[in-house]
Order: C-alpha cells, then sequence, then structure tokens
C-alpha cells in the first residue's frame, strides 16, 4: 500500500515539476549546448579525430625518446580531446535529431518505413557513441573500440577456413 | 454515495459528448485519431452500460466489470497517442515514443501485469491487483515520455500538453485508489473508494475538453538549429553519413 502510495506522489509531482518551468530555464532553453556542434561533413574536424586516437605520437615518445612520463602525459591529454571529440559528434548529432521537420499539412502522416528506418540510425548511433565513450573513459583513447576475437580458436579456424575456400574460388577461376 | 457516484459519471458522459463534437467541429479528430477513437470507445460503452443498468440490471455487474477490464486495456491507446505527437516535428525519432511505449507496455504486460491474471486468488482481488498494475505501468511509460519531451527539448502545445497532464492526473488517481481498495478490502471499496474511478475520469475529461477545445498549433522555436526545417529524406542522408562515421571510427 505505501509503496504504491509512494508511487502516486513521486508521479505526480514528476508530471508538475515537468510543466512547471522556471523562467532562467526558459531563457536557457536554446542557447547552445556547452558542448559546440561541429559540421561532420568538416575534413578538418574528422581529420583531427585521426590525430587524437592516432598512438603513434605516444609511443614515439615512449619508445624512441624514450620519456614514459610524457607519453602518459600525452595519452592523459589525448583521453581528455577524445572524449571531447565524441561529445562533441554526439551534440552535432543531437542538433540534428532536434531539428524539427517543416511540414505543410498538419494532420499526421501515414507510418513510413522511413521513419522506423530513422529511428533506428539514431538508436544505433547512441548505442554506438555512448560504448566509444565508455571504452574511452575505462581504457583510453588507444584501445580497439571493437574487441578482438582472435583468441578464440573457433574464429581462427574459421577465419583459416574462408582463406582456404578463397583460395581455391581464385583457383578454379583461374 | 449512489446518486453522487452516478452524478458524476453522467456529468463524465456529457463532457465525452461534448467533446467528441468539438473535435469534429474544429477538425482536431483527424489529428488525433487514437485519442477520439478510444473517446468514441469510452462514449459508446458508457452508453452501453447505462441501457444495460436500465434493462437488464441483473446483468450490470458483469457487462460493467468485462468493460471496465477492456477500457484499461483501451487505455494504452491515448498513450500512443501521446508519444506519437511528442515527436511528429521530429523526422528522425518520430516513432521513438511509439517504440518505447510498445515495448515498455508489452515487456511490463508480460512479466508484471499477467501474473496477477494467472496466479489470481479471487475475482475481485485480482481485478483491483490488475488495474493496480496497468494504471503503474501507464504511469512508468508516461514518466519517460515526459522524461524524452524534456530531453529532446519537445514543445508539446496546448492540446498534447493537456492530454499528458489529464491522463496523469487519472493515473495517479487511479494508483492512489487501488492501492486504497486493495488494502482496505472490498467492502470499503464498494462504500467509499468506487466513486473515486469515475471522479478521476470526469477530472481527466475535464481537462482534455478544455485542452482540445481548439486546435492550437507547437509553438514555433526562435532559433533552433544552424540547419531549419529539413525534409525526411535529408534526414536520413544525415544520419546515415553519422552512422557510418562512427562505423569506420569503431572498426580502426
Amino acid at each position: 500500500m505505501l509503496i504504491y502510495a509512494a508511487i502516486a506522489i513521486a508521479f505526480l509531482i514528476v508530471v508538475l515539476g515537468f510543466f512547471r518551468k522556471s523562467p532562467a530555464q526558459q531563457a536557457d532553453e536554446f542557447l547552445p549546448a556547452s558542448h559546440p556542434a561541429p559540421n561532420t561533413g568538416n575534413i578538418r574536424w574528422l581529420d583531427l579525430s585521426e590525430r587524437i586516437f592516432d598512438p603513434s605520437d605516444a609511443r614515439w615518445l615512449r619508445d624512441e625518446l624514450a620519456f614514459p612520463r610524457l607519453a602518459e602525459l600525452l595519452t592523459h591529454e589525448r583521453k581528455r580531446l577524445a572524449i571531447e571529440w565524441l561529445r562533441a559528434l554526439q551534440a552535432s548529432f543531437d542538433t540534428l535529431v532536434r531539428t524539427p521537420e517543416i511540414s505543410l499539412s498538419e494532420a499526421p502522416e501515414a507510418p513510413s518505413p522511413g521513419s522506423w528506418q530513422m529511428l533506428w540510425l539514431t538508436v544505433r548511433f547512441k548505442f554506438l557513441v555512448s560504448y566509444a565513450l565508455l571504452v574511452v573513459r575505462l581504457f583510453g583513447p588507444y584501445h580497439r573500440l571493437i574487441p578482438s576475437f582472435s583468441w578464440v580458436p573457433f574464429s581462427r579456424e574459421s577465419g583459416r577456413s574462408f582463406q582456404q575456400a578463397d583460395l581455391v574460388d581464385s583457383r578454379s577461376i583461374h | 454515495m449512489y446518486i453522487l457516484g452516478m452524478a458524476i459519471s453522467f456529468f463524465g458522459f456529457v463532457l465525452l459528448g461534448l467533446l467528441i463534437l468539438r473535435g469534429t467541429r474544429s477538425h482536431v479528430f483527424r489529428l488525433f485519431p487514437l485519442f477520439y477513437s478510444y473517446i468514441t470507445y469510452i462514449f459508446c460503452g458508457t452508453l452501453a452500460m447505462y441501457l444495460t443498468l436500465w434493462l437488464k440490471p441483473q446483468k450490470y455487474a458483469t457487462a460493467y466489470w468485462i468493460y471496465f477490464l477492456v477500457t484499461i486495456l483501451a487505455e494504452f491507446m491515448v498513450l500512443v497517442e501521446i508519444s506519437d505527437q511528442i515527436f511528429r516535428s521530429y523526422p528522425a525519432i518520430r516513432y521513438l515514443g511509439r517504440a518505447l511505449t510498445l515495448l515498455i507496455a508489452a515487456s511490463l504486460g508480460g512479466f508484471y501485469i499477467l501474473p496477477t491474471i494467472l496466479q489470481s486468488t479471487g475475482r475481485t482481488e485480482t481485478l483491483f491487483e490488475f488495474t493496480l498494475r496497468a494504471s503503474v505501468t501507464k504511469a512508468i511509460i508516461l514518466a519517460v515520455l515526459f522524461y524524452l519531451a524534456r530531453h529532446y527539448g519537445s514543445r508539446l502545445g496546448r492540446n498534447v500538453g493537456g492530454l499528458m497532464l489529464g491522463f496523469s492526473i487519472y493515473v495517479g488517481m487511479n494508483i492512489a485508489t487501488m492501492a486504497g481498495a486493495k488494502a482496505f478490502g472490498e467492502g470499503l471499496f464498494s462504500q467509499v473508494f468506487w466513486f473515486m474511478v469515475p471522479l478521476s475520469f470526469v477530472l481527466c475529461i475535464s481537462i482534455w475538453t478544455l485542452s482540445l477545445w481548439e486546435y492550437s498549433p507547437i509553438p514555433e522555436r526562435r532559433s533552433v538549429a544552424p540547419v531549419m526545417g529539413r525534409d525526411s529524406k535529408a534526414v536520413v542522408l544525415e544520419l546515415t553519413r553519422f552512422n557510418s562515421e562512427l562505423t569506420k571510427f569503431l572498426h580502426k
């Protein structure tokens, strides 16, 4: 009984909280987010990610110049930049998602496969970017984001058998 | 108490008729098809209940509970309508609300609501428990929709805002009423609590009638994004580009 009473009260508080907006919140509603949203079509911005996630600088410092502390500092800084970059990518995506469509008719549109496809792409992106952020936060920017399954005997064998099959195919073609 | 309950119920019936009449006149009817289907069902159902009470009063109790159970399920249509309306102007997430509503309803329906029928102890207790759990499920869905609407900065407008507020009050009151009925038993419910059900519905219908009196378009944003108003095809291309960039990055 008590738990359901608490649920009912909490629910009504949530509802009333939603309809009550502070003036400051209303004013801030359309201000840009803390992470600027870059244009993904910008080549320079995409190149930046290549630099951020490239481990060669850190390796060069650690292995060739023998500055492990400096390499560690660089990795730490790159991790921060990687997180910022991923957040900026997410912000850019959110801006796209939050862009309203200009529709001439007010009537609801009939369900179309395109809308479900867009939803799938949105959910997929959100999942992948959250996963990438988690991996970068936990293991740093130079960790493989998709785990390698080379240690699994099955995958090695199947890989080999696929290669063999390719060879057979190529021989049969020639 | 009986007369009071009947008066509340009849007032609700009049409001339902008014809502349908106003909906057809102001063309709001075609903008909220699922919601008005539900309202029409409730109107016809209530009329059928009055006729049963007048013509065959001995069958009223059974007919009422069957109608009541179907209504609980039909109320999910209102949630689907609300979820569709919240994201209507955002092509990328147009069906996000609908997908989540159906997902939560199906999962909680299977693991939380259905067991009340399968492990029933008595008819009245089962009905209370079923209604209570269905209301909790609706409250969870509404809370998720509220969160999403806030997260994506969706502007509700008077129509959708009213739909959500009215339904929230109804669901919240239902949870409290059914929890009370379950705790204090059938006796107290038949004396005191029973008229809380039509009362909560009348409150809900009053808010819906006021908010849907006329079509109120969602207020335009002053500034939303660098690119204003894309069409669906452009959004699909953009979304695909974002996904392919991220996938390329993940495969490195």
